[in-house]
This record gives structure tokens, C-alpha cells and sequence, in this order.
């Protein structure tokens, strides 16, 4: 359809150029035996001088089709075999050491066989990250891709050869700061590919913006470090019917549930709900009964509770939203206060949403067309053009029509 | 004190007779005014009678009247026949460069230039007499003298049309037959011919008691060649067409022109003919004050 257009916009100054081509300036001569019979090279120079002009007023048709059409053409060279093959950079790819301890055969199965795929077919090294306290001491380094594909065959740890000697000069506290640096130093269109665990403590930072594409690559966390003398904790899920829930706090509610569960992995929780309808009584029987029996109680609006404030009360509006990582670190400070412990929640395991939500802040998935049209590389470089065609075509058929006024009428010679 | 009189002014005037007078005026400013009294047919005054008059000269009816003798004279009549020939082919439409288009071209300016010189020659007492050749026609008038044939010459001037090409000397030698020996021949022409029909026609003309002048008539066009661009000229007489570029044929054109002019003027003088170029873009008083200076005796 495009193709179909701009052969129909192209037609249009090749039919003026055609068209006007017949109309040549016919002027009597008294005796044209003076006149030397044979074309001489400026009549040729001439019709070069218009093809030119034809060719000027083509690009600049075609410019425009191009500048109109350019975000869904620059979309197709993205994904032809051409672009890939002229401009497809080296992916990247990292690995942390937690994913590599607690990854399971199939994980390191799937690594292997992306190594010596096609996908990866163009990777020279690796990223590795070792760690031996997580929070401060990340430290990264490069190894072949050879040596990782030698250690997944033989399926052994990177031993203490392989750290780096020297400390980073920017200290790598979580995936997200890493996958950032490893952007400043990749092209844009490369893909990085990360392979992590999903465990809170590789993702404690906060998350920034990368241009790059990333891949999680994550496992399943298990437990490194069960905390000890822990206590079942017992937690009451507050819900009033259904009826009178907005579809904000049902979503709150079940964003409760997910991360209890996700707690569960690390601490033995008990998790039970109720059905209430709003209070007016904090006399009332069965509230009553809830804040005696259980270590948490938890409501999407407490306002609603005609109540004097608990410490066994958690507000869900209160807490950040869940996309962000430190939900489930807060919401499991909130949980534990009425322990009145010190909890660490850094193996509590992190849902994929929550990390890849979070990862990708520059792919938006809902933009509007037409910035997504206007931001396109090629955009501004159309326009110079054709501002540079539109300039040239006017010089070009503007000086012609001088010289043919002149030479159209004898009554206007030239001085 | 003379003025000149632009081509185009006149192409605007499109009044032959007042052109004519008011180029005239200009050359017989100062002269004496009164005729050459001698024998003729045109009465011109009568005289007191002297001794030495013939008596055969004496009017003897007023004699009989006033009783006084009186000598009857007339005004002398000159053997002079000036002769125009007019070149109306259609090659002499080309315009000027000065005038608008369609309105001042080599034929008006010939029109303009004889009924000037015309009125030159009967204001001395020559004849006058007019041929005007196309290819459809040949307008001859007789040479007489006086002012009423002046006007009359004027007024076919007027109606003369142009045609295709000069004719073949065949068809108008009865014509130029007519045209009588002692005087003074003028032939107004481009000079494009095909086949050298203009010679053939001007070398009828030239005798011992005839004086052949031809006025060769050219445009700013023509000597400049200011066309630029890719042009299709077309031949007034053949309708012919040639497309060139101006620009690149200018150089060739003006040799070729070069070369046309002193052909001309060789093959002129060659057989007796005096010849005169004269740009019809510039002031016709000029152009015929200049001819006269450079011919430097009387029509």
C-alpha cells in the first residue's frame, strides 16, 4: 500500500516534467540559413540541467513519503535480516553468582545451550558477578565465553581465581545498577541478557533507566539462610464484602496474598481471611476476637473501621505500590512490628512482575503513536533533507524560467 | 536643432503622411523654399517682361487686359524618376526589437522611410515612383511628380501587404520593365533569398543612367542574437523549424551573419549597386541622414 502511494506521488512531477516537455518556446527568424544546423553540447547540458530538476522534485516526493511513512519502515528495517546482519551488536550477558549457586540442572541446561546457540552466537565474554557479602561487596569481572560453557559442562563453581582483585569503582549493590552499567558501555539496540536469582537481595536498589533491552533470565530462589527461633506468625486478611470494594482494593487484597506468600517461602506465616461488614463498634464481637487471635490484621482502608488504632493494623494504601521491589520488605516489617523483631527479608523471593515491571521503565507500553512517530531516528534527518531539496528545487526552476523569458520574446533582449 | 524619431514613437503614430513630413521637415530645415522656375506644364507665376525675354513667352491675353507685358512661367520639371522598391516578403515581418510585438517591423519601417524619402524627392520636383513585390502580388505605381502624387503614393504604401517569399524575377519583370532608366532605383530589402532571385530582379535595374541603391534593413535581433535557452526557430518565409540553444549558437549565428554581409555587399557592389545597412531599431532620421551624408549627393 505505501509502495502504491509513493509510486503515485513520484508519478506526479514526472507527468509536469513530461507534460511541459512538449511546450517548447517557438520563436520566427527571418532566415534560419544563418543559423548552424547541427544541436550544439549546451542544448544537452540543458536537458541535463532539467533532469536534474525531475530528479531533485522525485527525492523530494519521495522524502515526503518517507517522513510520513517512516515508523512503520523503520520498524520493518529492525526486524529485516539485512539490519540484523549490517548492525546487530554483541549481546551482553551477566551472570550472578547467586543464580549460578542456586540454579537448578535445567537452568544451567538452558544457559548452556543459549551459549552455543545461534542467539549468542556472537558473544566473546562474560559478565560474572561474585559476591561475598551482597549488599557491599559485589565485584564484577569478565571471563570468556569458553570458560563458562567449560564450567557449565563440567558443572562446577567459580572458584576464588576468578574474582577480581581490585574492588569496583562503582559499587555494584544490585542487578538493576549493574544492568545500568553495562549499558553506559553497550550499543543501544544491544540485547543484555541477565541471569539472576530473584531473591529481594539481588534487587534491594532502586530500579533505573537502561536504554538496552533486557532479558531476565531468573531462577527460583530457595533459602540460603532460614532465619532462626522464629515463631508461626498468624496474619487475618480483612475484607469487607465484596460489594462495597472498589476494584482498586480487591487488587490490593490480592497483592497482599501474593506477598505473603512469597514471605512464606522464608517464614512459617499462617494466613487466614475474613469477611467483615463495616464497623461501627470497636466493642464489636468479632473484631474483637480478630485482634485477639492474630499477630496482623490486615485492611485495604482503615477508615472504614469506626476503631482505635492498633499496632496489629496494616494498611495496604499505606504500603508502596507492588510494582516496586521494597513491597515485600515493607509490607514483612509491617507484618513482623507486632514481634517486635529484626527481620531481614532479603531471600524472600521477588515475583517476575515485580522485576521485570520494574526493569524495563524505557518501554512504555503505552504511548501514543504519533510521539512514538516523531521520535524515530530518522525523523529529523527527513526533514533536513527535504528542507535542502526544497531549497535546491526552487533555485533550479526559478533560473530557467529567467533565461526563457528572456530568449521567449525579441522585443526583450538581454543588455 | 533635429530631433530624433524613435521607431517605436512612430509604430504608436501610425499616420504615414505626418510621419513622412515630420522626419522630412527635419532635412529641409533652412533650405530655400522656392521652386526652380523654368519650362514645364505646372503653371508657376507670371513676371514683368524683360529685355532678353522671348517674345513667344510674353502672355498676350493679359497683355490684352492690363495692357502691360507679362512673361508666363512655369515650374521647371525635373527628368529625375526616383524609384521605390519594396521587398514585402514575409522575412521583412520580423519585428524590432524596441516596438511591441506585431507592431514595428521592417516593413513598417520601409513604408515609413520611403514615404519620407518620397516626399524629399516630389518636395524637389522629382518623380516618385513605388513597386511593392511579394510572392501573391507586385503594387506598382507609376513615377509622376506633385504633391496629390505623393499622396497618392502614401496611401498605397498604406495598403501594401506582405506575402510569402520575393518573387521569381520571371513574374515581375513586366514590372520592373516599367521601371525607367535615369533616375534613381532604391531597393528596401532584408536580402534573405533562396535562390538569388533579388540579384536577379536588381540586376535588371542597373544601367549607366540609373542609380541602384540597396537599403539593406536588419533588426538588433538579427546583430545582437540575444536568445538564450533551448529554442525552436522557425522560418518566417518556410515555415522551417530548427531547435538549437541560443547561447551555444550566438558565436556560429553572428559568423554566419558576418560572412552573409560582406557577401552581400561584394555581390552589390559587384554590379554597380550601392549598399547601405540600416538598423531599423535605431532613430529612422538618423538612419536616413546618415545615408544621405554617406551617399552625399541628392536623391
Amino acid at each position: 500500500m505505501i509502495g502504491l502511494m509513493v509510486f503515485f506521488a513520484l508519478a506526479i512531477p514526472l507527468a509536469i516534467h513530461m507534460l511541459s516537455r512538449s511546450h517548447g518556446k517557438i520563436i520566427p527568424f527571418p532566415f534560419i540559413g544563418l543559423l548552424p544546423k547541427q544541436s550544439t553540447p549546451t542544448e544537452l547540458q540543458i536537458h541535463l540541467r532539467q533532469k536534474r530538476l525531475l530528479l531533485i522534485r522525485l527525492l523530494l516526493v519521495a522524502s515526503a513519503c518517507l517522513l510520513v511513512s517512516a515508523s512503520v519502515l523503520y520498524e520493518w528495517w529492525q526486524q529485516s535480516s539485512f539490519y540484523k546482519g549490517i548492525d546487530t551488536p554483541t549481546p551482553t550477558v551477566v551472570i550472578s553468582q547467586d543464580w549460578w549457586e542456586l540454579g537448578t540442572t535445567e537452568d544451567k541446561q538452558s544457559l548452556l545451550s543459549a551459549l552455543q546457540g545461534e542467539k549468542l552466537e556472537q558473544l566473546n565474554e562474560v559478565f560474572l558477578l561474585a559476591y561475598s557479602n551482597p549488599q557491599a561487596n559485589n565485584k564484577l569481572r569478565t571471563v570468556t565465553k569458553a570458560t563458562v560453557i567449560e564450567k557449565l559442562l563440567n558443572n562446577t563453581l567459580f572458584d576464588s581465581a576468578y574474582l577480581p582483585q581490585d574492588p569496583p569503582l562503582i559499587p555494584l549493590e544490585d542487578m538493576w545498577s549493574i544492568a545500568q552499567l553495562i549499558g553506559a558501555g553497550a550499543p543501544l539496540k544491544s540485547n543484555i541478557y541477565i541471569y539472576s536469582s530473584n531473591r529481594y537481595s539481588q534487587f534491594v536498589g532502586v530500579p533505573l533507566v537502561v536504554e538496552q533491552t533486557i532479558n531476565w533470565e531468573l531462577n527460583s530462589s530457595a533459602p540460603a539462610i532460614l532465619p532462626t527461633n522464629t515463631a508461626e506468625l498468624k496474619v487475618a486478611l480483612i475484607g469487607f464484602e465484596e460489594a462495597n470494594l472498589t476494584h482498586q482494593q480487591q487488587q490490593r487484597m490480592a497483592w497482599a496474598e501474593v506477598a505473603i506468600e512469597s514471605l512464606m517461602s522464608v517464614y512459617p506465616i499462617t494466613i487466614s481471611k475474613h469477611a467483615l461488614t463495616p464497623l461501627n463498634n470497636e466493642n464489636d464481637h468479632s473484631w474483637q476476637t480478630l485482634a485477639a487471635n492474630y499477630d496482623a490484621l490486615v485492611v485495604d482502608n482503615k477508615d472504614k473501621l469506626s476503631i482505635s488504632y492498633t499496632s496489629k493494623l496494616i494498611e495496604l494504601r499505606s504500603l508502596p505500590p507492588y510494582s516496586q521491589t521494597q513491597y515485600i520488605a515493607d509490607f514483612g516489617k509491617s507484618l513482623f512490628a507486632s514481634k517486635q523483631q529484626e527481620y531481614t527479608f532479603l531471600n524472600t523471593a521477588l515475583s517476575p512482575e515485580q522485576i521485570r515491571l520494574t526493569a524495563k521503565p524505557n518501554k512504555p507500553s503505552s504511548v501514543a503513536p504519533l510521539s512514538r512517530e516523531q521520535s524515530h531516528p530518522w525523523q529529523k534527518w527527513l526533514i533536513l533533507l527535504m528542507l535542502i531539496l526544497f531549497v535546491a528545487e526552487r533555485l533550479m526552476s526559478e533560473w530557467p524560467k529567467k533565461t526563457q523569458v528572456q530568449s521567449s520574446s525579441p522585443l526583450k533582449p538581454s543588455q | 536643432m533635429h530631433t530624433l524619431i524613435d521607431p517605436a514613437l512612430l509604430a504608436q503614430l501610425k499616420d504615414l503622411p505626418l510621419v513622412a513630413k515630420t522626419v522630412a521637415q527635419g532635412f529641409l530645415y533652412g533650405m530655400h523654399t522656392s521652386l526652380q522656375r523654368g519650362s514645364g506644364m505646372e503653371f508657376s507665376q507670371y513676371r514683368a517682361y524683360e529685355p532678353g525675354d522671348p517674345l513667344h513667352k510674353i502672355d498676350w491675353k493679359l497683355f490684352a487686359r492690363s495692357d502691360r507685358y507679362f512673361v508666363r512661367e512655369s515650374q521647371r520639371e525635373s527628368n529625375i524618376q526616383v524609384w521605390f522598391i519594396i521587398d514585402a516578403s514575409a522575412s521583412m515581418l520580423h519585428g524590432s526589437a524596441a516596438a511591441n510585438k506585431d507592431s514595428w517591423h521592417k516593413l513598417d519601417y520601409a513604408k515609413h522611410l520611403v514615404a519620407t524619402m518620397s516626399y524629399l524627392a516630389q518636395h524637389q520636383g522629382d518623380s516618385v515612383g513605388l513597386l511593392g513585390l511579394s510572392g501573391q502580388n507586385a503594387q506598382l505605381i507609376p513615377a509622376h511628380a506633385g504633391y496629390q502624387h505623393w499622396q497618392k503614393c502614401v496611401l498605397h504604401l498604406a495598403h501594401l501587404q506582405s506575402g510569402t517569399v520575393f518573387p521569381e524575377f520571371e513574374q515581375v519583370q513586366q514590372q520592373i520593365a516599367k521601371v525607367r532608366e535615369h533616375g534613381v532605383v532604391i531597393v528596401l530589402s532584408d536580402f534573405y533569398q533562396n535562390n538569388n532571385e533579388i540579384f536577379d530582379a536588381m540586376s535588371k535595374l542597373v544601367n549607366p543612367k540609373t542609380d541602384v541603391i540597396g537599403m539593406q534593413l536588419i533588426s538588433k535581433d538579427e546583430l545582437q542574437f540575444p536568445f538564450t535557452g533551448r529554442i525552436h526557430f522557425e522560418d518566417r518565409e518556410t515555415k522551417e523549424r530548427l531547435t538549437l540553444s541560443g547561447k551555444a549558437a550566438k558565436n556560429e549565428y553572428l559568423q554566419n551573419l558576418a560572412l552573409f554581409n560582406a557577401s552581400l555587399k561584394t555581390k552589390l557592389q559587384g554590379m554597380g549597386i550601392e549598399h547601405h545597412q540600416v538598423n531599423i531599431d535605431q532613430a529612422m532620421d538618423a538612419s536616413l541622414r546618415k545615408f544621405l551624408t554617406l551617399r552625399a549627393k541628392p536623391l
